[in-house]
């Protein structure tokens, strides 16, 4: 069946064979200069229309092109200028002058399966460029991101260990427990995995596709936005050499303020914690040591990337070499990434073209230990080094805190993640006609990875014991097979534009780990496992998936004013059971471009002005494979000695699991105010899940904690404003401000049919996905209330939570939300100064209307008196503060010790400051340099927040950890192109 | 021509297009690496790993701290030592309530539990194995069945009872009454007790006798239950639980120590496989040195034990028996080690307690002593009848303590936890030798191989002391077994000062009696709530949890149950 729906696919296309013409071509050359100041352009991409033969003018502003015979256009393209189309006819020789233009409206931009002159696109995307992204010292595309994109919540997955990732969210979250991760294709090739792997250096740009016009060609994996990124290419231009680097020095940007010894020696006396004696010496001596002060250092980056780009008429290439490395704060904690790319075009006839896009990438994580962590506990009255200089392994009076520093030695703790990764897209055109192109895509990806822990005898994790060791490979394969045929026809005032999509996806993941004990002599590290004494774990698995799509869109545009596309995508996977593999994903979409009717000729009030509307549905496969199955788990047993291995029932099987699937309406307004000074774009939306993918939690009584189900319906609605103001631009002084600002409020409309709140979830009717659901503190329970307190078996000194419902009882009815984590406001700000060769810029970011829970505080002011403590506020008899509660030596933390961590989470942050200077090409060509660039930087300048000093509010979940704390980094970088 | 080129592009377009289309296996799902209810339970192997894996969930019970919270503290014999959370349950105050992750663990394994044996039970008739095996496989399960089900409804009452196993999404849960929840555990432990041989070939498997004793304990605990039978199912007790003690062919050990610990041939004590396997042991919860077959382990080496090593110079956290690495849970009451007395005729107190540690290294060790020599003694004598300073100029730096109330004035008294800022007493105490485990690979490692007793003879023979007592209003039959066990635990020779009259048999002095025997084996808390005695008893000897009141004979429903379900489940009165 399937079969047959594929040929009568193909043979739709083909039904348009035979209508052209083919010619035997001939070379056309010249140069492009700026009608303004006959300075000649380079990089002007050069397209013959309705093919992709293509050419870039080079330093000189020259270029040249292969032409078929017969009415060939050429289309003179350039970021910032209009576009011009000049008929080729029988000239050899065209040379172009181009008007800028402040609008941008004919540069091309890349959207799924392709790409569309800025003026025509239909979809809401949001584009960040080339510049902005090599502008900064950034280690992941992610962070390229922050504030440049409307409707782009980008937030680092917090801390600030080498090789973090971020989380991006694109118009909020629609899923509750499927993933609300964007897409991410990489010259075509969806990406899996972290993106931190790519190295952001090779990146041209990066379109955001927001709404359903420009996702549904996505289909199923197309409801949480997806980006498109598109890395550096070569061309018909002379070769150019690039060097761009930078280096930083990192540091924290505040340490906690943790109790000295005197405080927390008062902190155990108040809370009747035992003390030993050579706590009390210790105490008696004077002692307070500054653990924290001990582990932490500076840390670095750098990054350097050399590049090799240039080709002729037929071959084009770019070659870049990559090394990125960070050392943490923590000394044991860095990320090393190389990667290598080789980006080819060339066009081997006519009509048939071939290339390729392949990064491999060496990626290497020391994650370390915890030795933060650890100084953050240990007691300030014990001290590291004994007499003799050698580090103390139990420093204090617990003999479960162990030197932090230990982990600091030489061969006593490792965790190293290596990945190797292969990502290419291997792609052949044939134009078939002059206006009918076949591209294929073959996009393999090879995934090596793996971990190895070390935790030696002395390390922290082990305080004394046996070495523990363990092995983690994980090998991951996956393609992407696609055919795309497009097809264009113009006539007149015509314009009509055909994509089709036969596509298939799998992926292979297989896993295996070891872990063992006691091994004969540590030097091994975790390369013997074999001589082990205990084998504590061992297990392996196989993962498997794939998709296949049929995909097709349709774009018309008459008279370049009114444009409709249509799209189609039928979706089926492997990940859902018979009967329900295939979705269906549509959409529909219409611009106008008001500015260009005939009644809008008179002003020159708006020099662009389009409205465009979209509808369609996207969807969202967000389950692991083989959950509609149900299946059992490993159980543990023995008896006598002999094995009692078994397997116990664990999921529950759902074959019924459908497509989640979100509707999204979008109205957009794009415009050009004042010859373009004004640029930019609002945007409204509403995006409907239903069938929401749903790990709902069920009683336990039937066995089960949870099972995948597709039940409720969230909404999104939004608005979102991008501007950019040229607000000063004349002579050798221009001023520029860049503001991204978007709303969008989730909310859930319904979970099981019955309009009840799921509270044993957390997921209530009319409130966002996830909201922080708590008692309510109302302070400390002072003397004099020792009355009221009993009624709750409670004491004075203990937190006082309300008591909703006045029953006398603390109980699951007293809880009430407080606050999601979710913003609802996000501001990104950018102002860019230029004088001359000179720059400075800044961005702020802004997030606003969320509440964070700020674990950091809580899990560090247990006033338990165990391990080192916040110097925080807390009760005694003398203080009767409303603060933290008295310290208790018997209880491991405060009855209701949450209730003090929620924080109103909107917080200002300038993330970065850059000074630049760019030498004038004068003086560089002398010494043959094409540009030099240098720059300061510095990241993380300022934090306002409700927070601490020294905490980076800015954390995707809204849970304030810190594990490392937060940091600022300087840095001096180089840009050279030669 | 060019409509030849034409053709050639086309065929090189289509064959492409076809050599993907010949993968239409992309869409379909094998799995490979797991396995499936259906595709594994009805083979024999599934089976018989489906028994296997029915028996796991009480090691999430037994020897896990979980476990132990909510049946040794807030007992008479246990109140809270300095660490740890979870104090609010010795103390009955606020913080024990259905939040409670304490009561949500077991109450969660319970179910999963149930749900594993509802699937053995349930698929038995299409099992493709011989049928007597099978019969004894089913047996088994039904016990379990009945175990989890007795526990629940003890903790919690009137729980949700379902026998069929779950395939379906189920969002509702009932709170079926307690009599129909004791029916089905009764009707349970006959079919077992009815196809169980009295000795399986792998220990640990259960067997007819210990189905036996488990429906003796069923029965005397809903003799006393408004809706049980009274007299009648003491009856049946009694009845159950001599023919245990008389028929099963399991035997009293003639040293209560080597129940729990063999000789090391060094002196000292040790757990072996042999001293795992006793004659003694009707039903242990299985663990294991080979840690792929250990899991968790046995954890209750951890939370009985004193912070020894910081109550003198020269002691280190070491491997060894007495040692062992401190968590500091559960802390003796007076009255357990009170109870024990005379401790020179009953011999259960010396060979239940670590009382002694040595001094184990070099480091800041006091002056004048050595490694070896005692570091820290607790004695139950008082000043008057021991000479403090000369054992202090006999053993240089020695930090003495005793748990004699007459000293309760002293420092050195255990029950001073005021006497300074340095070390409250509240950190040292006796500590069992029947919960060390120095067979862990180091000395941190927390997963114990200790086999953990649910059932073993001695303690039938209490069950049937009590439900004689019950039966028969007097201790006329009950002091046979009461002095049974009284004559094992003398020293000897002291066997005529261990008996006792009937007169003396009440049931006080049966639950004394079970303390003496079995103190610290997660069971206080449930004797006492059986026989309506945890409230009193609790007021009595803990002196940290004089808050219990009336509704704390039951526990909270986890809230987590209650805000799951989709009916009103409804919380236990006083949460």
């Amino acid at each position: 069946m399937k079969r047959i729906l594929l040929l009568l696919f193909i043979g739709t296309f083909c039904s348009f064979s035979g209508l052209s013409l083919f010619g035997q071509g001939r070379t056309v050359t010249g140069t492009v200069t700026d009608a303004e100041s006959g300075e000649p352009l380079i990089g002007v991409n050069i397209v013959v229309q309705g093919t992709t033969t293509g050419a870039i003018t080079d330093p000189e502003g020259s270029y040249s092109i292969d032409v078929p015979d017969g009415e060939a256009v050429l289309l003179f393209s350039f970021v910032g200028y209009e576009l011009q189309s000049i008929t080729v006819g029988l000239q050899t020789v065209i040379d172009v002058q181009l008007a800028a233009s402040m609008v941008g409206l004919d540069e091309l931009v890349v959207v799924g399966y392709g790409t569309q002159r800025r003026g025509s696109i239909t979809g809401a995307i949001s584009s960040v460029s080339s510049d902005e992204i090599q502008e900064r010292p950034v280690m992941n595309a992610g962070q390229a991101l922050q504030g440049r994109a409307t409707g782009v919540v980008a937030l680092s997955d917090g801390g600030s260990t080498p090789g973090t990732n971020v989380t991006i969210r694109i118009r909020g979250r629609r899923s509750l427990t499927a993933t609300n991760d964007p897409l991410f294709v990489v010259d075509g090739i969806p990406w899996s995995g972290s993106i931190t792997g790519l190295n952001p250096k090779d990146i041209r740009s990066m379109e955001v596709l927001k709404d359903a016009s420009a996702t549904a060609i996505y289909g199923s994996r197309g409801a949480n936005g997806v980006i498109l990124i598109t890395t550096n290419r070569g061309g018909n231009m002379p070769t150019t050499v690039s060097y761009s680097g930078h280096y930083g020095i990192s540091s924290v940007l505040a340490v906690p303020d943790l109790m000295n010894g005197e405080e927390y020696y008062r902190l155990k006396e108040v809370g009747g914690r035992a003390f030993t004696q050579d706590e009390l010496d210790a105490y008696a001596a004077g002692v307070s040591t500054d653990w924290v002060d001990l582990v932490i250092g500076n840390g670095f980056q750098t990054n350097n990337q050399l590049s090799v780009r240039g080709g002729n008429a037929n071959t084009g290439f770019a070659i870049s070499a990559n090394y990125f490395k960070e050392g943490g704060v923590i000394e044991t904690q860095d990320y090393t990434r190389k990667t290598f790319r080789v980006n080819l075009d060339h066009q081997a006839t006519k009509r048939i073209k071939v290339g390729t896009s392949t990064q491999v990438l060496s990626g290497l994580r020391n994650l370390g230990s915890n030795a933060y962590g650890g100084a953050v506990n240990i007691s300030p009255l014990a001290e590291p080094y004994d007499a003799d200089g050698n580090l103390i392994f139990r420093p204090g009076a617990d003999p479960l805190l162990w030197n932090p520093l230990a982990d600091y030695e030489e061969g006593v703790y490792f965790d190293e993640g290596e990945a190797f990764r292969v990502f290419s897209n291997i792609f052949a055109e044939i134009d078939i006609l002059d206006n009918l192109n076949y591209r294929m895509n073959y996009g393999p990806s090879l995934i090596n990875y793996r971990r190895g822990l070390f935790q030696g005898s002395n390390s922290g994790a082990r305080q004394g014991g046996n070495a523990l060791v363990r092995k983690e490979h994980e090998r991951v394969f996956e393609y992407t097979f696609e055919n795309i045929l497009t097809y264009n026809l113009e006539t007149g005032d015509h314009n009509l534009n055909f994509t089709g999509v036969y596509s298939i996806q799998e992926k292979d993941h297989e896993y295996t780990h070891i872990e063992v004990e006691d091994i004969p002599y540590e030097s091994q590290l975790y390369h013997n496992l074999g001589t082990a004494e205990t084998v504590n774990d061992m297990g392996s698995y196989l993962e498997e998936w794939g998709i296949m799509s049929f995909m097709g869109r349709a774009n018309y545009e008459l008279m370049g004013k009114y444009m409709i596309t249509l799209t189609a995508r039928w979706d089926g996977s492997s990940r859902l059971a018979e009967g329900n593999k295939w979705g269906f994903f549509p959409s529909a979409a219409a611009m106008w471009r008001i500015s260009s009717e005939d009644f809008m000729s008179g002003q020159d009030l708006f020099s662009d002005l389009r409205l465009r509307v979209s509808y369609g549905i996207t969807g969202n496969t967000g389950i692991d494979p083989y959950q509609t199955r149900g299946g059992l788990t490993r159980s543990y047993y023995s008896f006598g000695g002999l094995s009692g291995l078994g397997f116990r029932p664990e999921s529950l099987a759902n074959p019924d699991l459908r497509w989640e699937s979100s509707a999204t309406a979008n109205l957009g307004l794009d415009f050009g105010l004042l010859e373009g000074r004004i640029a930019g774009s609002f945007e409204v939306y509403q995006t409907h899940t239903t069938d929401l993918l749903l790990e709902r939690q069920l009683p336990i009584t039937s066995g089960f904690n949870s099972v995948f189900e597709n039940v409720g319906e969230t909404r999104n609605r939004g608005w979102e404003l991008g501007v950019t103001f040229r607000n000063f631009a004349s002579g050798d002084f221009s001023w520029e401000t860049n503001l991204n600002l978007f709303g969008n409020k989730e909310e859930i409309l319904d979970l099981y049919g019955t309009e009840e709140d799921d509270v044993g979830n957390e997921w209530f009717i009319g409130e966002p996905l996830t909201v922080w659901y708590d008692y309510e503190k109302v302070g400390i329970w002072q003397l004099g209330e020792e009355d009221d307190a009993s009624v709750y078996s409670q004491f004075p000194g203990e937190i006082h939570v309300a008591d909703q419902n006045n029953d006398g009882l603390i109980n699951q009815d007293d809880q009430v939300i407080l606050g999601s984590d979710m913003p609802t406001i996000t501001l990104g700000l950018g102002q860019r100064f230029e004088y001359k060769g000179l720059d400075f810029s800044f961005m702020l970011l802004g997030v606003f209307g969320h509440t964070v829970y700020n674990d950091y505080l809580i899990a560090r002011s247990t006033l338990q008196g165990r391990y080192n403590n916040l110097n925080v506020n807390y009760w005694t008899e003398t203080n009767p503060t409303n603060e933290h509660p008295k310290p208790d030596g018997s209880r491991e933390y405060p009855l209701y010790s949450s209730t003090r961590g929620y924080y109103p989470g909107d917080f200002f942050k300038i993330k970065n400051i850059q000074l630049g200077y760019n030498f004038p090409t004068g003086m560089l060509s002398k010494a043959k340099i094409k540009k030099l660039r240098l720059y300061l930087n510095l990241d993380t300048f300022f934090i306002w927040s409700h927070l601490q000093k020294g905490l980076d509010p800015e954390k995707y979940g809204g849970e304030i950890e810190a594990d490392v704390p937060a940091t600022r980094m300087y840095s001096f970088g180089l840009m050279i192109d030669f | 021509m060019r409509n030849m080129k034409t053709i050639k592009y086309l065929f090189i377009v289509v064959a492409a297009t076809l050599i993907t289309g010949v993968s239409c296996d992309v869409l379909e799902e094998e799995i490979i690496s797991g396995v499936t209810v259906d595709t594994h339970y009805n083979t024999p192997d599934g089976f018989r790993d489906a028994v296997n894996a029915a028996y796991e969930r009480f090691r999430d019970f037994y020897g896990d701290e979980d476990g132990c919270e909510i049946t040794v503290f807030g007992t008479d014999e246990y109140t809270n030592g300095g660490h740890g959370g979870a104090q609010y349950i010795n103390k009955y105050i606020a913080g024990l309530n259905g939040e409670s992750d304490t009561f949500w663990d077991p109450w969660q394994r319970f179910y999963e539990g149930i749900n594993t044996c509802n699937a053995v039970i349930g698929r038995a008739p299409d099992a493709d194995i011989p049928e007597d095996e099978k019969a004894v496989l089913v047996g088994e399960v039904k016990f379990l069945r009945a175990q989890y089900y007795f526990h629940l409804v003890q903790f919690w009452g009137p729980v949700h009872l379902t026998l069929e196993e779950t395939v379906g999404v189920e969002t509702e849960a009932e709170r079926t009454p307690e009599d129909q929840i004791y029916n089905a555990i009764i009707q349970d432990l006959e079919d077992a007790i009815a196809v169980l041989p009295d000795r399986q070939s792998e220990f640990g498997r259960i067997t007819k006798p210990a189905a036996q004793h488990g429906l003796a304990l069923v029965y005397l605990t809903r003799a006393y239950q408004s809706f049980g039978n009274g007299a009648a199912d003491f009856s049946e007790a009694a009845d159950l639980a001599t023919e245990v003690i008389e028929n099963s062919g399991h035997e009293l050990l003639e040293d209560y120590q080597r129940i729990y610990n063999s000789d090391d041939g060094a002196g000292g004590l040790v757990h072996t496989t042999e001293s795992e396997q006793n004659n003694e042991i009707l039903w242990s919860i299985q663990y294991d040195s080979d840690m792929l077959l250990n899991d968790e382990g046995n954890r209750t080496h951890l939370y009985f034990r004193a912070w020894y090593e910081t109550f003198n110079d020269g002691l280190d956290r070491a491997l060894g028996h007495g040692y062992g690495r401190p968590w500091i849970r559960f802390r003796p009451t007076p009255w357990l080690l009170e109870n024990f007395r005379p401790l020179d005729v009953d011999s259960r107190f010396e060979k239940s307690f670590a009382i002694v540690w040595l001094y184990n290294t070099d480091r800041n060790i006091p002056e004048g002593a050595s490694v070896g020599d005692t570091a820290i003694w607790i004695t139950d004598k008082t000043a008057a009848e021991f000479d403090t300073a000369a054992i202090r100029a006999r053993l240089p730096g020695v930090n003495l303590f005793t748990w004699n109330l007459d000293e309760i004035d002293q420092d050195w008294c255990l029950w001073r936890t005021d006497v300074s800022v340095n070390s409250p007493n509240i950190n040292i105490f006796p500590v069992p030798w029947k919960v060390d485990d120095n067979l862990r690979p180091s000395l941190n490692e927390t997963r114990g191989s200790r086999d953990f007793i649910v059932y073993r003879l001695g303690e039938t023979y209490l069950v049937a002391a009590e439900a004689m007592l019950g039966r028969d209003g007097n201790g006329s039959n009950a002091v046979e077994y009461v002095n049974a066990i009284r004559r094992r635990a003398a020293w000897p020779g002291m066997e005529a000062q261990m008996e006792v009259t009937a007169g003396a048999v009440d049931l006080d002095f049966i639950l004394d009696e079970w303390s003496r025997e079995c103190f610290g084996e997660q069971q206080r808390w449930l004797d006492l709530k059986r026989t309506g005695k945890l409230i009193e008893r609790v007021k009595l000897h803990n002196p940290d949890a004089q808050n219990i009141q009336d509704f704390h004979a039951l526990r909270p429903i986890p809230v987590n149950q209650i805000t799951r379900t989709t009916n009103d489940y409804g919380q236990n009165p006083g949460y």
